[in-house]
């Protein structure tokens, strides 16, 4: 066996360049899948779900069963509405992993200076409820919180196209439950910047009191924000939130539900990532499988001296594979220092990308990566399997070899 | 005698109308402007002239074919991009159609009526005699002030200030939501005979929401008369 280490190092030394090459291949592949683990985790499933939870969807949603949110001319209508629903948060909050559970009335209509108008949705909130379930209250960047009723709270792409400030007017325009439109003015309370476009652009948030008037829909809401102390938390309390909901004849969807689109979007990157990645790791086999073969031929004579001396083909075909997986050792340790090198650089060092936040239409302010030791495990695995699957043809073939022909070859 | 009487009579068909209208409560006037404004069926053809807040304006013209009890259908023949385009309305309910499109798009009736600031109702709906109560606020040489209070919630517009012409024809309309804010605001004028009806060929509509833009719509033509109901269906306006 050690002859079998000693005969594979000594061959690998013989002919650097060509394992710097075929290294190198492997460390390529297996740098970028221990860097893509760590930033899909850390921009993906960190950042951007935790993101689009904290400022959109919660982690639950309670509402009427028929309730649909590609309906918003529907979102008031008596079928939507919850009634009698103050008992319900208070219900929610008591299930464990629950750490908040806030009341809306989400209306769809328009809002302007009343020269102009822009689609928006309004919201009717408490408060002190909603800033355990979302972080619009705590953005205000300008003026103050709704501390009376007859205000509203404006995003500021939204208060920049108005030239709205605090104290200044705001119309508000929506359909009642019945169907008619309403409107009425309100005074800018307070600003908020929250980098999320869909928010300070087509959001305004009113008491819900104010709200439920404006809708003309009784006390009623058609929704309740449920917020948890982690998605986990959220999967375990589901279930007794759902029941709770139910008994007040609505029910609770998971954020995943609403994010659809967004879920669906990652997936799709995620798909072509591994697009991506399977054409490095087939480039890699190739590489690796090519440089072998060269070298089989080229040590065509030697294999058949060897096979002459006593090697047996099996002996052979071992000496091949230790070649690669050497080979895939080698760049999988180069890769992983690269990789992870650039991983931990990207989880110090994260990317700001707020600025495209708008144009993307989605909460993503930050790519940043996440590494785990997993992800070192998985990619050097990877590299040494892309190494050794390159080495197999090869190996075979030296293991086959006719002695006489080979002694023979020139 | 004859000569007394004959004067009596010529007299009294004279005054009485005026009599009349000196009675005249809230309701009757109401009826008598929805009387004026409405043609129970056929066909018309109206332009739609759609001002910017920017003062960039487009004009859209279409012929409407409608009967009060059915629906109507509206078929644009400008400007070029919209030619062949239509627009069924029947209620609140809404379809649209584009030529090349096989399937028709439901649209809300609620809602602004392709982008002006008319909705469906806005449009069509002369009858408010049926969905409003009202009163007489104030009277002068020049016709009556009433406002109009919504018999039911799910009307747009829960109170209606019209003012109203001694010819029973509106002049101005204000309208207002539920919140007591005004919404609308509706400019009549130019009145035309149509068939030997006279009523306001254009109405400027100004939203209180959008007060920089306005639509002004002008009926250029109406012909009272029966019309193929088979295409005031979803089934058979593309047809």
């Amino acid at each position: 066996m050690s002859l079998l280490f000693t005969t594979a190092r000594r061959n690998l030394a013989r002919h650097r360049r060509r394992t710097i090459v075929n290294a190198l291949s492997v460390g390529t592949t297996t740098a970028i899948l221990v860097f893509f683990m760590g930033y899909y985790r850390g921009s993906y499933e960190e950042l951007l779900f935790d993101t689009i939870i904290r400022y959109q969807t919660a982690h639950i949603q309670v509402q009427r069963p028929n309730f649909s949110e590609a309906d918003p001319d529907s979102w008031a209508s008596p079928s939507n509405l919850i009634s009698g629903w103050e008992t319900l948060p208070g219900r929610i909050r008591s299930v464990p992993g629950v750490t908040g559970a806030a009341p809306r009335l989400l209306l769809s209509g328009y809002a302007g200076d009343g020269r102009d108008k822009l689609p928006v949705i309004s919201v009717g909130i408490l408060p002190d409820a909603e800033r355990k379930v979302s972080v619009v209250l705590d953005s205000i960047v300008r003026g103050t919180g709704l501390t009376s009723p007859g205000t509203v709270l404006v995003g500021d792409s939204f208060a920049a196209l108005f030239g709205m400030e605090p104290g200044s007017r705001c119309s508000v325009m929506t359909r009642t439950s019945y169907g008619a439109p309403n409107a009425q003015d309100f005074a800018v309370a307070g600003v908020f910047r929250t980098g999320y476009a869909a928010l300070d652009r087509s959001t305004i948030l009113l008491s819900l009191a104010d709200a439920q008037a404006l809708a003309d829909s009784g006390d009623a809401v058609n929704k309740v924000f449920v917020m948890c102390s982690s998605a986990a938390a959220a999967g375990a309390a589901f279930p007794a939130v759902f029941d709770s909901a139910w008994k007040s004849g609505a029910e609770a969807k998971p954020w995943t539900v609403y994010a659809r689109s967004l879920i669906e979007h990652s997936e799709t990157e995620t798909f072509f990532y591994y697009i991506f990645l399977g054409m490095i790791f087939a480039l890699s086999v190739s590489t690796i499988a090519n440089t072998m073969y060269v070298s089989v031929f080229e040590r065509t004579r030697e294999i058949g001296v060897m096979r002459a001396v006593g090697w047996r083909r099996r002996e052979l075909f071992f000496l091949f594979m230790l070649e690669a997986a050497t080979i895939g050792a080698i760049g999988a340790a180069v890769g992983l220092v690269v990789g992870g090198a650039a991983s931990f650089l990207l989880r110090a060092f994260p990317i700001d990308v707020r600025s495209m936040a708008g144009s993307v239409d989605m909460p993503f302010f930050e790519i940043k990566s996440t590494p785990h030791w997993t992800d070192f495990a998985l990619s050097s695995l990877a590299g040494i399997a892309c190494a050794m699957a390159a080495g197999t043809s090869p190996a075979r073939r030296a293991a086959r070899m006719d002695v006489v022909k080979a002694l023979a070859a020139r | 005698m004859r000569i007394l009487l004959a004067s009596a009579l010529a007299l009294a068909t004279i005054a009485l109308p005026a009599v009349a209208e000196g009675t005249l409560d809230a309701a009757a006037i109401l009826d008598r402007m929805d009387e004026a404004l409405n043609f129970p069926e056929g066909t018309m053809v109206v332009s739609l002239e759609d001002r910017k807040p920017d003062g960039s304006s487009r004009i859209l013209r279409a012929k409407v074919a409608y009967a009060l009890d059915s629906g109507t259908l509206a078929e644009f023949i400008a400007p070029e991009r919209e030619k062949g385009k239509r627009v069924l309305m029947i209620g609140d309910a809404m379809w649209m159609s584009v030529p090349g499109v096989s399937r028709a798009v439901r649209l809300s009736g609620k809602a602004s009526f392709l982008g002006t600031s008319l909705t469906n109702d806005d449009l069509l709906n002369f009858d408010k005699a049926d969905d409003y109560t009202g009163r007489i606020a104030s009277e002068t040489s020049a016709g009556w002030t009433l406002e109009l209070e919504a018999r039911s919630r799910s009307r747009p517009y829960q109170r209606i200030v019209v003012t109203v012409d001694r010819e029973f024809l509106p002049v101005l309309m204000v309208l207002y939501s539920l919140s007591g804010r005004e919404a609308k605001r509706m400019e009549y004028s130019d009145p035309v005979d149509f068939g030997g009806k006279r009523r306001p060929s254009r109405i400027a509509v100004t939203d209180a929401m959008e007060r920089d833009r306005s639509t002004v719509v002008t009926f250029e033509s109406i012909v009272e008369g029966k019309v193929d109901r088979s295409r005031l269906s979803p089934a058979g306006f593309m047809k």
